[in-house]
């Protein structure tokens, strides 16, 4: 009898021993067991900063949408599961297979059916508490405007993370703190309701002011893509930048589809990321720098025959002509190549390829693109052959179309070199707006020579290549340049033995107070047509966008109407 | 009838009586029991009383807390929808289909002093300010919610 006793008490202090153990040191991890039984975590996801345009119109902006997935453990009934689901979100016949093969071999808890659907899809489904299906919130990022800016601003992948673009760059910033919430389940994996805890709130991402401004970047983008389209060319890309601040107002690039020969507005922002050889363009830099060392003074003449040799090549200008007096306004008025030549042996290789380092060109601008390019530039020593004087005019020097336009805007900016900005300023979580650094400059050249080659360019305007890029209601300055493609054969010519051209258009108003700076270029116009020149088919984008982008601006235009009667 | 006086003194103790003490009634410890009790029911129900009243409240703010976040979701798509309405590739489709182009040029005309000066009197605002100081623009708008709900967000 004492032994059975002793045994009962034994056992009873065992239990005893056992219970106070699990309610003391191993009951922990018991406890967690128990709370993952009827409890299910999830994260709320932050919400994705808008990207707004200068005048706080929204670009980007993450909207509300949900997501459905499914568990198959906890799916009853299959058919009629995938019935209403194929009802309300409208499954295609190779959905359906996927999910009922998911649905039948239970193997998976989570399983998506489709994501960032509209939101009152999903309220409709969540309403049906269909054992095993879940309805969660996933913002979805949308565009507003379109595809307008959809160069600049880049895009986002399906988990909202930034993939090109401002998105891409900005990405950290964009993206808030996600949270938890942690709601109770009943067996069939139903939430109960009232049981939703929200264990940490997500925080918010901050927001983007962009410098760009909406409807300027839509009158590009349209003028580039009817250009375009009308002259048959393959691709385009227009900047507006403010010229004292460097702000962009536009950035906009288009591209003719390979399989459809539709113009769209382009994905990737290739006037950051493409370099190309600038052509005649590049001459405003040739002379601005011989007009500041001295080298050359705009009366300075020099006899410039139609073509020249230099090494083993034939230089040519565009057309032929006497051995002539050239001044060197006249030079870059009529873009002789033979002329600027001149100029720069004038002014000395090494010290005009100082200048061009000074310009901007052969590094990566301010902006800081995802992908941008520093362009072409080789050291004065390295070029061989007639590069050593094709740089001169544009040929054997590759820029983007940012450098380009950053480096004429240093003439419409009294000679200062302004850093291209895109951001303007952010906005934090607290709703306040913290206003990004002004753009960095330096001076390149003195304001007297930047006011005098200004001249030289409205003469471009009045009585050179640029005369398609006159407005009827201001006074404009500009540079074309008709740069030939490198071939990737490391050649000009084609393996048809055509050239390509890269077309472009740099100018500026007003011309007696330059506030913006406009680049067009027209990649591949037509060869062996008179579209082919940055005359002909950049300069008349140019002259259509000015009224627009004055009328955006509010810019008044001068009350005597522009004349051309000095050139 | 006056009763004679007794003398204490002289009473004596009738021999063999049990001695008395004096001990607590009965019924005084079952009170304190039963009030303490009662305290304790009423204690329990008041603290019952108090967290259904914290889980009434709590239950309300988290209706608030829904609430603020469905506001602001409904915010966040009303704004995008605006957005697209004021998007300038509607703008330009709608009024092609209207059959208006974009300007070639822009005119800008003086504005009369007299009109203007009647405009000011009248109104008491100038025609350059057409902008009521209450209508934000997007930016503002998205600010402020952003400033007063950001937590909820």
């Amino acid at each position: 009898m004492r032994f059975v006793t002793f045994i009962i008490c034994a056992l009873l202090l065992i239990v005893v021993l056992k219970i106070a153990e699990l309610q003391t040191a191993g009951g922990a991890p018991l406890r967690a067991a128990a709370t993952d039984q009827w409890t299910r975590t999830a994260t709320i996801s932050a919400d994705r900063g808008t990207i707004f345009d200068r005048n706080g119109e929204e670009l980007a902006v993450s909207i509300p949408a949900s997501t459905i997935s499914i568990n198959p453990k906890l799916i009853d009934d299959p058919s009629s599961t995938l019935a209403v689901l194929t009802s309300v979100l409208g499954l295609d016949a190779s959905e359906q297979e996927r999910l009922w093969g998911e649905m039948i071999s239970k193997e998976r808890g989570f399983v998506y059916v489709r994501r960032q659907v509209d939101d009152a899809l999903g309220e409709q489904l969540a309403e049906l508490r269909l054992s095993g299906v879940n309805v969660d919130a996933e913002p979805r990022r949308v565009l507003p405007g379109g595809d307008t800016g959809r160069s600049v601003i880049g895009l986002t992948d399906i988990d909202g993370i930034g993939i090109a673009g401002l998105e891409m760059q900005f990405d950290s910033m964009l993206t808030g703190v996600s949270g938890e919430r942690q709601r109770e389940v009943a067996p069939g994996g139903r939430s109960i309701p009232g049981s939703e805890v929200v264990l940490s709130a997500p925080v918010p991402g901050d927001d983007l002011i962009l410098t760009i401004d909406r409807s300027i970047q839509h009158a590009c983008e349209s003028a580039l893509t009817a250009q375009v389209n009308q002259i048959g060319a393959k691709a385009g890309q227009c900047i507006v930048m403010d010229t004292d601040s460097g702000d962009l107002l536009a950035m906009a690039t288009v591209k003719r589809e390979a399989e459809s020969g539709e113009v769209r507005i382009t994905s990737g922002n290739l006037a950051a990321v493409d370099s190309y050889e600038p052509g005649s363009v590049a001459k405003v830099i040739t002379v601005a720098a011989g007009l500041n060392e001295g080298a050359v003074t705009e009366d300075t003449t020099f006899i410039v025959p139609w073509r020249r040799e230099y090494g083993e090549d034939l230089l040519k200008d565009s057309h032929e002509h006497p051995d002539e007096e050239m001044t060197v306004r006249r030079i870059l008025v009529e873009s002789s190549n033979i002329g600027t030549i001149d100029i720069q042996q004038a002014t000395g290789r090494p010290t005009h390829w100082d200048y061009m380092r000074l310009f901007g060109l052969g590094s990566v601008s301010a902006l800081g693109f995802p992908g941008e390019s520093a362009g072409i530039l080789h050291h004065w020593t390295e070029l061989q052959g007639s590069e050593q004087v094709t740089v001169s005019y544009g040929q054997g020097v590759a820029s983007t179309g940012i450098q380009l336009v950053s480096a004429v805007n240093v003439i419409a900016n009294d000679g200062l070199y302004v850093a291209p900005r895109l951001v303007r300023a952010t906005v934090d979580r607290g709703g306040a707006i913290e206003p990004t650094p002004a753009s960095a400059t330096h001076e390149v050249v003195t304001p007297a020579v930047a006011e005098t080659v200004q001249s030289m360019m409205v003469d471009v305007i009045c009585a050179g290549t640029g005369s398609r890029a006159r407005v009827d209601s201001f006074n404009v300055a500009g540079k074309t340049g008709t740069g030939l493609k490198a071939q990737p054969n490391g050649g000009y010519l084609d393996e048809n033995g055509r050239y390509a051209y890269y077309s472009s258009f740099v100018g500026f108003f007003p011309a007696e107070d330059p506030q913006i700076t406009v680049l067009i270029s027209i990649d591949e116009p037509p060869a062996g047509t008179i579209n082919r020149f940055g005359g002909t088919a950049a300069a008349p984008v140019f002259s259509r966008l000015v009224p627009t982008v004055a009328h955006e601006l509010g810019l008044q235009p001068p009350d005597t109407p522009p004349t051309c009667e000095q050139a | 009838m006056a009763l004679p006086l007794i003398d204490l003194a002289r009473v004596r103790r009738p021999q063999g009586r049990p001695s008395l003490n004096l001990v607590q009634a009965r019924g005084r410890a079952a009170r304190v029991i039963i009030i303490a009790v009662a305290a304790a029911a009423l204690g329990m129900a008041l603290i019952a009383v108090l967290h259904t009243q914290i889980a009434a409240r709590q239950y309300q703010i988290d209706q608030l807390d829904r609430r603020i976040a469905s506001a602001n979701e409904d915010f966040d798509a009303l704004r995008s929808i605006r957005a697209e309405l004021r998007s300038p590739t509607r703008l330009d489709t709608e009024g092609r289909l209207l059959g208006m182009e974009p300007a070639t040029s822009s005119r800008f005309l003086p504005i009369d002093p007299q009109v203007l000066a009647i405009t000011i009197a009248r109104t008491g605002m100038s025609p350059e300010i057409s902008q009521a100081p209450d209508n934000l623009g997007p930016l503002d708008q998205f600010r402020l919610v952003k400033r007063v709900g950001g937590m909820q967000r």
